[in-house]
């Protein structure tokens, strides 16, 4: 007789040593990374000095090298050159919040506003300008000066406007210096385009108009009249009349992307990059307008996945994303998660930014060295925005600005 | 207990990411030049240089299975070698029955 060979018993399909093998795993990716991620979100919520003289430092590095359009690639010279203008003026803003603080030590203060001032410089030289007028065929300072209603006195929002805004910072800190006569210039027109402004709109570039690019114009009159104490013209009032009733949608609560020049109808979707954004612009010319721009976007928009926060781009989810939107990875957007931690420190949600910190921390890739600390993916602008977003005022710093209680 | 005695799949794994640590480590410093940074923000524009586009998908790649895989394959790894420890191997039968 042959004795018969038995194939082997087969093993159950889940076992417990695999079931437990399989919650650990899971135990693992739920618990662990988003918590590793977060661990200095606190303590850039609190406006901790080590962390924010670290990226600082590496901010000051960038910006005191020659950067030019080269330095950035997004296959288009317009973007490149808003982008080089970008990395600048966000510097400025983040230099100048960090003197802003009444926690601040002295002597960091006084190289804050140093440095913020070299950003100033770069930021009105004729390389960071050169995107503007290449759109217009005529520079945006050079406009300002034309006699008012002449032909060439419109538009150029977005140089104005943030530049604007972080000349007006400048003020706050330096009501005398030698940038106060530019932002006197750049302030006045702005206010009269948008006085002359049918919509209350003022085009970013020729049949373009994009409200966020006026909201940072309404921010950059409003720390104006505040620091000069001369009060606000009615520009601002209209700006924000227009950004309520035209630039926002009723549906969502959203800021609309773009809109049209002549009807202020929407020409694209209300969206999460412009309108975190706007709220932080805004928190500088009206707490009340960012604060419901905000509370829109954190209901509608954010989400949590494994612990990781982030905002997604459009109302529905879908959209392949664009310059202002960056990637846009399963619906997620890469600039309106990261602008987002600006408008969130702003109204003081600790929770959410906590969460964004997180996803920041996971893409950003934070790498500490020499005393700098530089986001591995950002580059220049990608550090220089989240200084700006990560040392935003909150409210209640800016309400007190201008002696306003 | 011997090392040798242990399950190799746990213990594969954990070297596996050990070593993924390591070179994400490195990619990090590389990233953190700026020279292809930019790549990654600028890529809702178009179609972003190849090359660059290729060391910024893989470092985020990395970076995501470094930080987030990772620690849940540690932590499985764990989880086999101590039921390895308390419990015995996972197959201690005979592959073979041979009949009268």
């Amino acid at each position: 007789m042959v004795a018969a060979v038995q194939p082997p018993p087969r093993k159950p399909a889940g076992s417990p040593r695999a079931l437990v093998a399989l919650l650990a795993f899971v135990l693992g990716i739920a618990t662990v990374p988003h918590r590793v991620c977060e661990r200095d979100a606190g303590a850039w919520f609190n406006g901790d000095a080590a962390r924010t003289n670290a990226l600082a430092a590496s901010v000051a590095r960038w910006t005191s090298t020659d950067l030019a359009l080269a330095t950035f690639s997004t296959g288009s010279r317009r973007y490149d050159g808003e982008w080089l203008f970008g990395t600048h003026m966000m510097a400025a803003m983040g230099f100048g919040q960090i003197a802003l603080d009444p926690e601040t030590q002295p002597a960091v203060r006084e190289e804050s506003i140093l440095r913020m001032e070299r950003s100033l410089d770069a930021m009105l030289g004729a390389g960071a300008r050169t995107f503007d007028r290449e759109a217009w065929g005529i520079d945006a300072i050079d406009s300002a000066k034309l006699a008012p209603g002449a032909k060439g006195d419109t538009g150029h929002v977005a140089y104005l406007g943030y530049a604007g805004l972080a000349l007006g910072l400048h003020r706050v800190l330096r009501p005398n210096s030698r940038f106060a006569e530019t932002d006197d210039l750049v302030v006045a027109v702005l206010a009269r385009r948008i006085d002359a402004s049918g919509t209350g709109f003022v085009e970013t570039y020729p049949g373009e108009v994009y409200p966020v690019d006026n909201a940072s114009a309404l921010a950059a009159i409003a720390l104006h009249a505040r620091a000069t104490k001369r009060g606000a013209p009615p520009a601002l009032t209209k700006g924000l009349e227009a950004i309520k009733k035209h630039g926002t949608d009723a549906s969502t609560g959203m800021l609309i992307q773009a809109v049209g020049t002549t009807d202020a109808r929407p020409r694209d979707d209300a969206r999460a990059s412009g309108t975190a954004l706007a709220a932080y612009f805004l928190a500088f010319a009206d707490e009340n307008t960012s604060a419901a721009l905000w509370r829109a976007l954190e209901r509608r928009q954010f989400r949590t996945v494994l612990g990781f926060g982030a905002m997604v781009e459009y109302p529905d989810g879908k959209g392949r994303g664009d310059v202002d939107s960056g990637p846009v990875v399963f619906g997620f957007g890469v600039s309106a998660t990261g602008f987002a931690l600006g408008a969130s420190r702003v109204h003081g949600d600790r929770d959410v930014f906590t969460a964004l910190y997180a996803t920041t921390h996971l893409f950003g890739a934070p790498f500490d060295d020499g005393g700098e600390r530089t986001y591995a993916t950002g580059g220049p602008l990608g550090d220089a925005i989240l200084f700006a977003m990560l040392t935003a005022p909150p409210a209640a710093r800016l309400r007190k600005i201008g002696g306003v209680a | 207990m011997k090392l040798s005695s242990l399950p190799r799949r746990p213990l594969v794994l954990v070297a596996l990411s050990i070593a993924l640590v390591l070179l994400h480590a490195v990619l990090v410093r590389v990233m953190a030049q700026g020279d292809v940074a930019h790549v990654l923000l600028g890529a809702g524009n178009g179609m972003p240089p190849i090359g660059a586009a290729i060391v910024a998908a893989l470092f985020v790649v990395v970076r995501v299975v470094a930080v987030v895989v990772v620690p849940g394959v540690i932590l499985a790894s764990i989880a086999e070698l101590l039921a390895h420890v308390v419990v015995g191997p996972a197959s201690c039968r005979p592959h073979a029955d041979v009949g009268p």
